[in-house]
């Protein structure tokens, strides 16, 4: 289990990162944390040209806050920086606790937000949440710089809308509106093993006690994250009870199409994903408004 | 309690077979084959051979043409099944061996080995034990004229069986089928081979169980006389059994350190060892049991499948004989009968790991108890109180062997009572009103340890013998040295080796050195390091040897003392008068007599202080316990997550209280892994369905129970010191217990759990099938 | 087609020309000749070959040691202190929290930093959970837990002795 040769790049800037993809786009790989990417060189299922190392690439590992409430994450932020940077928690902790169900914290420590985003795994936290929190990829390729919603980018296992020779720069979110209640599910079979099914939920009750917001994303229940565009239609306006979350958890199970596996059968996988949809959407309830403190 | 051995691994300074080098050592990789039956066309490895930093290219039509085949040293009649160190002409399991690369890196070997070119030619193949008992099923072995896919089958019967089923008030009768596993040690297996060309020697590190087992099997495979070889063992990072097998692997490392003059070193990659490392456990098992109305079992049969893989490897199909024998557990049935069938696969080879095959018949006995309870209405911890043979009855002649000693229902009603002791009944019924699902189960096991007698080896068919032989020296500045032909793998033997000696002699444990693994220098072990064996044979080895030499020692101190030596006392390596320590001598003093000044010797006494000497255990010895598991199960998610778990045992006399502990504890997480996670699927063809730890889940901290664990003594009558043996006992009971707690706690559904490992899908989809049967 | 790379090393530089594709873990083993930083599954799930680097635990046989170009690297041979043992290497020792030894390393460096971080680290769960990444097939992990726990202790007792 040792990589295969190749070359190695180590560019400085984000302008280097994309002038040596644009000398070898198909035959290049980018190596972010290296937590998926270096497993499947050790394995000799990645076999390419060139490695493209971004660790030591300036502009990608910053956390940004503006003043809207928008927060900016470069690609290269590593995965534990968000369950420990007080202020992003303090915003996004849909996100931190997404995070925390990563596998390990030395997987953590290593591993990146872009590179999870980007190698668009089915059964990631990541892709889940930032669907969930409708974020905005940014990538850049030669020319231009583009803007893919989350909704739009998974496209499939292991596919994502990065074209050949792009990069992704960072995703932005919008901060929920104040006193949205979040959590996230997930059930592996042993801890920090993959997920067989997952959900991240966002939810605010307004003030007439109907809900005003609410979005769910799932994994692990087929080749992208799934998002019920269904759901305002079915919550908004409705009372947060239980059976309310329970009906939802039952038609995104029944909309959702998994796979079998050896850990798995697809038919579990779409019981559970209605089961934790439930319970997140629930525990999200009970975190709007400053109910629960998060 | 401090392990002689820890300060050298918690900084790091442990050799483990990975860590060795020799000058000009090169780097071997294996390629294997990628399908489960396959005859091999030609083979090019012109490219591969021509590569910078390459030094060799062996495949199957490299080997010498009179090598021998791998062998099977438990023959219990049954067809032979011969596999070589590089697969010959056919391939029969993905995974077995076809070619070995070496190069000056294990990188540049895996370069060349992608450029090795294959003509395959796919076979009709069996994954299963059912495809492969199909009237129509291809055949494993066409080539040598099978008739069938079965390599052998063992039947015994005690008493009548027939007639108990016939007068039994109820019967029960159960389907079960237990996974594949596998030891799994977190160090993979490795070779390092070096062959001296001038005096034709052949010196072979291996992570290794077996030492002079490996070497004589090597030495036989290889037509080379056996002081030839030496074989080297160096830390081991577990072996679990695994480790008890001589594998292809390390006959090919020492034909390629022939081939290219070098020093060749291999190192399993953990992809690899998933299929090149024994499996083991596979079985389907039918098993009836027949009772009287008031609870009293009469009889039991079983039948039997073994799903061997591709071929009967080190030891036979010895796992599943010992899962058919030991069809009765602890409980006075009188009449039971088993029919056992060996049947070969297109999969890795099946072999030992930790337990063998008792696990396996302590689920399936286990399991049909409860289900008789159910039957009966009865409380399962009852049902087995009574059925269990009274320490007034011990021994007694099981299906085989004859159980020894100790109070079984003693041991079961000190579990019953931790149990309440810790709040267990009635919190399971509070918890339970409050909805959530709350299960408890039993599980009463016993261990065949102390293997093994000799004679009663070798009548079954064992080319092994079960004695240990111990050697002792107190050198002439006092410290002692022990050989011993066991294997330190992490169990702690050397330590419990130590204590007795220490004990024994009557010196202070740091003053001993144990030295094992390198069979030019330890005495010949048996059955090499496995069977739970360790402490009770090897330790009453241990104990005769050092009493021999105490005693030569008292003799030398009393002429010195000018006292009797049966007033003398030895500790900490001082001799001294009992009742004066003012007239003493060293152990120092003593040896410097044996082997410096003899003008210090008494009168005809010969000099050195030394002493081998070899113990047969006349029978075997039988730990036994309970085990309780307490579970709780998310019944929307099938998750299942442990409350507590009991464990009240018997292992003898207990040498070193924290090494029994912690040898339970790490084999319960084994079994708490049969019954949750492990398994080693495959498809109908053969084609394994896992790779990786993405397929193969070991238990992690996070799912594993904290156990509540209490010892009970009953000294073997067997074995000098009493001791019994500990090492697999943990894997035995827990698997049922597990398994029974998860089916306790789904009661309100009624589903019968017969299958491991339990995941949560298979939860959920017992649960759905119970639904739609209620509904 | 090597790149010259170095690094410290528990304290020591160590230099040396490696091809790119060449991992950490075999750096350290066969370059550093660091035997203690054990390969126990090299696709980052068993956690033997876990080393702190700049710090923080990452998994040895998941980076390149191009990678480590210019880092500070701490290995199982970096613990021990002039007078001995590391107070967690003593616990690992008193409460038999190693059998074979070979996952050993990865589990005292992930708890290193897991002790460093909370040092009011006392609930079994949460140990429990902060040590599953790390695999060990022999212990069963009860006594690696209490190991842990009472490492914690110890150092925080260390902390208020030197404050005091």
């Amino acid at each position: 289990m040792k990589p295969p040769p190749f070359d190695y790049a180590t560019p400085r800037s984000v302008d280097e990162v994309v002038e040596v993809l644009r000398e070898a786009p198909d035959e290049s790989s980018l190596l972010a944390g290296g937590q998926s990417l270096m497993p499947l060189l050790n394995m000799r299922m990645a076999q390419p040209r060139v490695v493209v190392d971004l660790n030591r690439a300036e502009g990608l590992g910053a956390i940004e806050l503006t003043g809207e409430g928008r927060v900016r994450i470069g690609s290269m932020v590593r995965q534990r920086r968000l369950e420990t940077d007080q202020e992003l928690r303090d915003r996004l902790p849909l996100l931190t606790e997404a995070a925390r169900h990563i596998a390990h914290v030395p997987i953590r420590m290593r591993g990146t937000v872009g590179g999870s985003l980007a190698h668009a795994d089915p059964a990631a936290e990541l892709p889940a949440a930032v669907c969930a929190l409708e974020g905005r990829l940014l990538v850049r390729g030669t020319e231009v710089e583009r803007t893919i919603p989350a909704g739009d980018f998974f496209l499939g296992a292991l596919t994502s809308a990065i074209g050949p020779g792009e990069l992704l720069v960072a995703v932005a979110i919008d901060t929920p509106p104040k006193g949205t209640g979040w959590a996230f599910h997930e059930v592996a079979r042993t801890h920090g093993a993959f997920a067989l099914a997952g959900a991240a939920a966002l939810l605010h009750v307004g003030e007439d006690g109907g809900i005003d917001l609410a979005r769910l994303a799932l994994l692990g229940v087929g080749s992208v994250p799934y998002v019920p565009d269904w759901l305002g239609e079915m919550a908004v306006g409705e009372a947060p009870d239980e059976s309310l979350f329970r009906r939802i958890g039952e038609r995104a199970g029944d909309e959702v199409a998994p796979f079998d596996d050896v850990h798995a059968s697809a038919d579990y996988r779409r019981r559970v994903a209605g089961v934790l949809s439930a319970r997140a959407l629930a525990e999200a309830a009970g975190r709007s408004n400053g109910r629960a403190s998060g | 309690m401090r392990r002689r051995e820890d300060a050298e691994l918690l900084t790091g300074k442990g050799r483990f077979i990975g860590d060795l080098s020799r000058p000009g050592m090169a780097h071997a990789v294996f390629l294997r084959s990628p399908f489960p039956h396959a005859r091999i066309g030609s083979i090019d490895a012109d490219r591969a051979r021509a590569m910078p930093g390459v030094h060799a290219v062996l495949t199957g039509a490299d080997l010498p043409p009179d090598l021998g085949a791998q062998p099977n040293t438990h023959l219990f009649g049954e067809r032979e099944t011969p596999y070589y160190a590089l697969a010959r002409e056919r391939v029969r399991y993905a995974g077995e061996p076809v070619a070995v690369i070496v190069a000056d890196s294990a990188y540049l070997a895996e370069d060349a080995r992608a450029q090795i070119v294959v003509d395959w030619d796919p076979l009709p193949s069996v994954g299963s034990v059912e495809r492969a008992l199909a009237d129509d099923a291809p055949l494993v072995y066409d080539d040598l004229d099978w008739p069938d896919n079965v390599a052998a089958t063992f039947e015994q019967e005690m008493g009548d069986v027939d007639r108990a089923f016939d007068e039994a008030d109820v019967v029960v009768t159960e389907r079960y089928r237990i996974q594949r596993q596998f030891a799994c040690s977190l160090e993979t297996r490795g070779v390092l081979a070096e062959w001296d060309a001038n005096v034709d020697e052949l010196t072979l590190w291996t992570s290794s169980q077996i030492v002079h087992i490996a070497r004589d099997l090597l030495a036989a495979v290889l037509g080379l006389p056996e002081h030839r070889i030496r074989v080297l063992v160096p830390r081991l990072g577990g072996g679990f059994g695994a480790k008890f097998h001589f594998y292809p692997e390390e006959t090919a490392v020492a034909l390629a350190a022939r081939a290219t003059g070098r020093p060749v070193r291999w190192v399993e990659d953990r992809m690899e060892s998933f299929l090149a490392t024994v499996h083991a456990r596979e079985q389907r098992v039918e098993l009836s049991m027949a009772a009287r109305e008031d609870g009293t079992i009469t009889a039991v049969k079983g039948d039997l499948m073994g799903d061997m893989g591709a071929a009967l490897h080190t030891v036979g199909y010895g796992p599943l004989w010992l899962t058919a024998v030991m069809i009765t557990n602890v409980y006075e049935i009188p009449n039971a009968r088993v029919r056992a069938r060996a049947v070969v696969t297109n999969k890795t080879p099946l072999g030992s790991f930790r337990g063998w095959g008792q696990p396996q018949a302590n689920f399936v006995v286990e399991r049909t108890v409860d289900r008789l309870a159910r039957e009966l209405g009865r409380d399962r911890a009852e049902l087995r109180r009574q059925n269990l043979i009274p320490p007034e009855r011990l021994p007694r002649k099981s299906l085989h062997h004859t159980l020894d000693s100790g109070d079984y229902p003693a041991c079961l009603d000190r579990a019953v009572a931790l149990l309440s002791e810790r709040g267990w009944p009635d919190r399971q019924g509070e918890l339970r009103d409050q909805g959530r699902h709350v299960g408890i189960g039993i599980s009463f096991y016993t261990e065949n340890s102390a293997l093994g007698p000799s004679r009663m080896l070798n009548e079954g068919g064992v080319q092994q013998g079960g004695y240990d032989i111990a050697r002792m020296r107190v050198e002439p500045g006092g410290e002692v040295t022990l050989y011993t032909g066991l294997c330190e793998m992490g169990q702690g033997l050397t330590n419990a080796l130590t204590q007795v000696c220490a004990d024994n002699v009557g010196v202070h444990p740091d003053q001993i050195t144990v030295v094992t693994g390198d069979s030019s220098q330890v005495p010949y072990t048996g059955y090499g390091t496995g069977a739970s064996r360790g402490a009770a044979v090897g330790g009453a080895a241990v104990m005769k040897a050092s009493r021999t030499v105490r005693e030569k020692v008292l003799r030398i101190a009393g002429h010195m003392l000018e006292a009797n030596p049966d007033d003398l006392e030895a500790e900490d390596g001082t001799i001294f008068v009992r009742g004066t320590r003012a007239r003493s001598v060293t152990m120092a003093d003593v040896g410097r007599a044996a082997y410096i000044r003899a003008i210090e010797l008494p009168e005809g006494e010969d000099p050195g202080l030394e002493a081998i000497e070899a113990f047969d255990p006349p029978q075997f010895a039988w730990p036994y316990g309970a085990n309780i598991a307490v579970v709780e199960v998310d019944v929307e998610t099938g998750v299942v997550s442990f409350l507590d778990y009991i464990y009240v045992h018997d292992c003898g006399t207990i040498v070193n209280p924290t090494i029994v502990e912690g040898q339970i504890q790490g084999a319960v997480a084994q079994g708490i892994g049969a019954a949750l996670f492990e398994s080693l699927p495959y498809d109908d063809e053969g084609q394994p369905l896992f790779g990786s730890f993405m397929e193969y889940l070991l238990p992690t901290a996070a799912e594993l129970p904290r156990l509540a664990m209490e010892h009970q003594h009953t000294p073997s009558p067997n074995i000098p010191g009493g001791m019994k043996g500990v090492g697999e006992a943990g894997t035995i009971g827990s698997p049922a217990a597990v398994v029974a707690a998860i089916e306790d706690a789904l009661s309100p559904y009624g589903v019968r759990i017969n299958e491991t490992p339990v995941t949560p899908s298979a939860i959920l989809s017992m649960i759905a099938e119970r639904e739609v049967t209620a509904a | 087609m090597t790149r010259r790379v170095s690094m410290t090393v528990n304290g020591r530089p160590v230099e040396a020309d490696v091809e790119p594709r060449r991992l950490l873990a075999d750096f350290l083993r066969e370059d550093a000749h660091l035997y203690g930083t054990h390969l126990g599954c090299e696709h980052g799930v068993c956690g033997a070959c876990t080393i702190l680097l700049d710090g923080e635990p990452v998994r040895s046989c998941l980076m390149l040691a191009v990678q480590a170009d210019g880092a500070e690297l701490t290995t199982v041979e970096g613990l021990a202190r002039a007078d001995g043992l590391h107070p967690l290497q003593e616990a690992f020792r008193e409460h038999h929290a190693l059998q074979c030894g070979f996952c050993t390393p990865g589990f005292l460096l992930t708890s290193l930093y897991l002790i460093r971080e909370q040092p009011d680290l006392d609930d079994e769960d949460e140990i429990r959970e902060a040590l599953s990444g790390n695999l060990c097939r022999c212990t069963g992990y009860q006594n690696i837990v209490d190991a842990v726990r009472d490492a914690a202790g110890r150092l925080r007792q260390e902390s208020q002795t030197t404050k005091g």
